[in-house]
């Protein structure tokens, strides 16, 4: 952790490293878009190096706006998580001991910074890319960036987007999957179930909530067949990636949000397969019913994983009180008949087999 | 003195155009009983509808240019329509010039050629759309005579199977059976 910049007179910073305080802070959520998005993909001229006030500036931003976004998203909340198998209740601070959620930033978000304010983003040939093994905080910090910027100026999101440590970032991916519609892999969710990356997860439950529902309440406002395919296929991807790597972690509580967005989704019982496609122009329908039919599949990708969350109720029904795993399928029940799981499974099956051509059965 | 001249080609060909679309779907068939006694009340079913069992264990049904193929093991419910068509296109074109300026009267044929192949693949890939068309209008319609038919072979299915179980639980004392309402009562003693 960086030392503490302690003054009582105004600190004097040259423009260069103004700019990189700014950006850190806007990055963070410690500023305001308005203070700074005139500012993105201003060039600045790049001294030979940076003063150890201006360093230490960005690194408390980075630390103290990095632990304020977590607690204020979600961390604050009390709630119930799994702990080592056994579920723990309180907020984040409550729930496990300071070591488990230590941010530790290695030197690439100083790096990102200082390319943000330098480098000609537009171009792709001189894309910032980084060598080194990125921390569980680095990786959050990269997530926070791209989120701030794809808020404020969706051009600037779009330049930074090909930067690896942007494409491949899973946080990134989970929050914006449409975006990465090129990506036919889906990024490794392992690490993010496990150790302090799965706190930064259960911080992040009501985020990612909002964004799902606003996701696939997007979907009718799509009028493109296949860009409406392209981005459904690209979301079902990255959450069945997320589900499996829960599932095979034993962490079924950090799929929560998505309980809380199928709750919202699925709250109006007269929905029809079709409000999910109502914006797709008629006159650039395709010509094969057998590509629109994909395409009506494709946008009830969200509905299809709820079969992986019934199937983990199914599972945690079936551990006896005897079982290890016990407590967290206790807790798992807990969350799933408080969200009334089986009637939105229910749903969900009902409107799948609707948008099916033949319903025999 | 320059004399104008004119190129006129005319040309026809038969070409054999395709034009298909298909669905997949599942059947939605109770395990009431082992998932092979269920795939072979299926099959039986379905021999009886008229499909026929090919090599791989599927069944099909051909009616006109639409193919039903059921895998009774998966429940798979392929349907395909296509339609063939040997279709004669006609095209005509025109080309000219003078003999002393411009380009010889090779070189016009030539372009006119070009001209007059670049007519035949338009009519014909507008000749395609329209038989792509008329698979997808062909399907579409064989699926609403589709769904009852298969609905009814589904629900046949789970009665024998219902009916099978109740003799594997015990003697069957009475059963009876409304085909209106698809009701199906058995006592059986244990």
């Amino acid at each position: 952790m960086s030392q503490a910049v302690v003054t009582t007179e105004p600190i004097k910073l040259p423009r260069f490293e103004y700019q990189l305080v700014r950006l850190a802070r806007f990055f963070v959520g410690l500023l305001p878009a308005e203070a700074v998005v005139a500012t993105l993909g201003q060039r600045f001229a790049k001294p030979d190096g940076i003063t150890t006030t201006a360093r230490q500036l960005i690194e408390q931003s980075l630390a103290k706006g990095s632990v304020l976004r977590l607690a204020r998203t979600g961390g604050w909340q009390t709630e119930a998580f799994l702990r080592a198998g056994q579920p723990k209740t309180g907020r984040v601070w409550e729930r496990g001991p300071v070591k488990e959620r230590q941010l530790l930033f290695t030197d690439q978000p100083m790096e990102f910074l200082t390319w943000m304010s330098t480098a000609k983003l537009n171009d792709v040939r001189t894309l910032w890319t980084s060598t080194k093994l990125l921390s569980a905080a680095d990786e959050f910090f990269f997530f926070q960036a791209y989120e701030a910027v794809a808020e404020s100026s969706p051009v600037v999101a779009e330049q930074i987007r090909g930067i690896k440590v942007i494409r491949h970032n899973p946080l990134v991916r989970l929050c914006y999957p449409a975006y990465f519609v090129e990506e036919t892999e889906a990024p490794d969710f392992a690490p993010w179930v496990q150790g302090v990356r799965s706190v930064m997860i259960e911080c992040m439950q009501p985020l990612l909530q909002n964004r799902w529902l606003k996701l696939e309440t997007q979907k009718a406002q799509e009028t493109v067949w296949l860009t409406l395919r392209r981005k459904s296929e690209a979301e079902e991807r990255t959450l069945g990636a997320f589900l499996l790597a829960c599932g095979e972690a034993k962490r079924h509580d950090l799929a929560r949000f998505v309980l809380g967005t199928a709750k919202n989704l699925l709250k109006h019982t007269g929905l029809q397969p079709q409000d999910w496609t109502t914006g797709l122009r008629g006159d650039g329908a395709p010509p094969r019913l057998a590509e629109r039919l994909a395409v009506q599949r494709s946008a009830l990708g969200f509905l299809r994983q709820m079969r992986v969350l019934q199937n983990w109720d199914r599972e945690a029904r079936a551990v006896g009180y005897f079982d290890e795993e016990y407590q967290a399928s206790q807790l798992w029940k807990r969350d799933w008949e408080s969200h009334n799981g089986t009637e939105l499974c229910q749903r969900a099956a009902r409107l799948l087999e609707q948008a099916e051509p033949l319903r025999a059965g | 003195m320059s004399r104008a001249y004119r190129i006129t080609l005319k040309e026809s060909s038969v070409r054999e155009l395709k034009g298909s679309d298909e669905i997949c779907t599942q059947l939605e068939v109770l395990e009431v009983l082992p998932p092979e006694q269920m795939s072979e009340l299926l099959r039986k079913e379905l021999k009886e509808k008229g499909f026929v069992e090919q090599e791989d264990g599927t069944l099909t049904r051909k009616e006109g240019n639409v193919t039903v193929t059921i895998n009774p093991k998966s429940c798979e419910v392929t349907v395909k329509a296509d339609v063939k068509e040997e279709v004669t296109v006609e095209a005509k074109r025109q080309g000219g010039g003078y003999d002393d300026v411009g380009p010889n009267p090779n070189d016009v044929r030539k372009m006119v050629e070009k001209q007059l192949k670049q007519d035949l693949d338009e009519k014909a890939g507008k000749e395609g759309e329209r038989l792509q068309g008329a698979a997808t209008k062909e399907l579409e319609e064989k699926l609403c005579e589709l769904q009852p038919e298969l609905s009814d072979i589904v629900n046949k299915v789970t009665r024998e199977a219902i009916k099978q179980k109740a003799k594997q639980l015990g003697t069957i004392k009475e059963l009876s059976e409304d085909e209106e309402t698809g009701s199906l009562t058995i006592k059986i003693e244990v």
